[in-house]
């Protein structure tokens, strides 16, 4: 990861840094720990770049801010390409199929902690934000124990103190959460 | 209840509870989402109990420490008046409860004593059943490790 004062230095950049045309990308081999980001990708511009030269890029010294958005930008648009947005439709069966798993087979348990470990909800969250729509929208159907795993997922936390416990206040809390930031429609 | 929803229900409690039978139980609630056996031991039917760390989502006694260890639910029996005792005997004048551990030694499940000396549980977010203290061992709820009173 970059230090925080290149963060701080990108965003007071904006993105009149950011190249005009999407750049090509490819994924390169990691040949050694980038001294000055997880980098696992750079540009590929009109030159081609080989990997001995990557290595340098990535091991080298700390790039300039606008080499840095530029590598950030095309590393972004490559991890689109390497995990494309999956199928809405597959996603929401394989969603229902594991969410079906873990509501049967933890139904008698107790433990917030136990029904969070158990595998089909581990490979939900595993699924990241893409999940989080249906989670809302089966909190939304069913209040139920949804609240570790988009806790996890969105890393954020809309229930207020005096409602932890409370299912359906809770439920309720996520779901408001859902509709203000247009995740829930 | 009918013939085939008793039948679903114990297969669904039996696959966690192996002791479960048709002789040692009765439902006595419908499945109910809202609270667990922890609460529901204390009396409580409007919260789920879980002192988790991760991200703190059941309820949990104020200064109660956060944590799944059969000391930090004894105390948090405490705060509602309960204290340790020896045995689930029933004894005139006192409320008991059970704590059990799975096999580990961590807590996973709570139940309740009744009056005429059955006991009352809440499998979860399942149904709530008067059973046989031992018919709810021996699975997935491990076995009693602590009973605790309070007077009734």
């Amino acid at each position: 990861m970059a230090p925080t004062s290149t963060a701080s230095s990108l965003a007071e950049a904006g993105p009149s840094l950011l190249p005009s045309e999407p750049q090509q990308a490819r994924v390169i081999p990691i040949l050694g720990k980038p001294q000055w980001a997880q980098a696992t990708v750079h540009i590929e511009n009109d030159a081609s770049v080989s990997e001995s030269e990557s290595a340098v890029l990535v091991s080298g010294p700390r790039p300039s801010v606008e080499t840095f958005l530029q590598r950030a930008y095309v590393h972004v648009a490559a991890l689109l390409e390497v995990f494309p947005a999956p199928d809405t439709a597959e996603l929401r069966k394989r969603f229902d199929r594991l969410a079906k798993t873990w509501l049967k087979e933890t139904r008698n348990i107790s433990s917030v902690t136990q029904k969070a470990m158990h595998p089909a909800y581990q490979q939900i969250i595993g699924l990241g934000p893409v999940a989080a729509p249906l989670i809302l929208q089966r909190l939304h159907e069913e209040p139920n124990q949804w609240f570790w795993a988009l806790r996890s997922i969105t890393r954020v936390n809309p229930v207020p103190e005096e409602h932890i416990g409370c299912i359906r206040e809770m439920a309720d809390d996520w779901i408001q959460w859902g509709h203000k930031n247009g995740i829930l429609i | 209840m009918g013939p085939q929803e008793r039948d679903s229900h114990l297969s669904d409690l039996s696959r966690d509870l192996p002791r479960l039978d048709d002789n040692n139980h009765t439902v006595t609630s419908p499945a109910d989402l809202t609270y667990n056996c922890i609460a529901w031991a204390a009396c409580d039917t409007t919260r789920w109990w879980w002192p988790d760390t991760t991200w703190g989502i059941g309820y949990w006694p104020r200064n109660v420490p956060r944590e799944e260890t059969l000391r930090a639910f004894e105390l948090a029996y405490q705060t509602i008046g309960y204290r340790r005792c020896q045995t689930g005997d029933l004894e005139s004048g006192f409320e008991k409860i059970a704590v059990f551990v799975d096999a580990a030694g961590a807590p996973a499940h709570a139940a309740r004593q009744l009056a005429n000396g059955t006991w009352t549980s809440k499998c979860g977010e399942n149904v709530d059943i008067e059973h046989e203290l031992d018919a709810v061992g021996g699975g997935t709820y491990g076995e009693v490790a602590l009973f605790m009173k309070r007077r009734s």
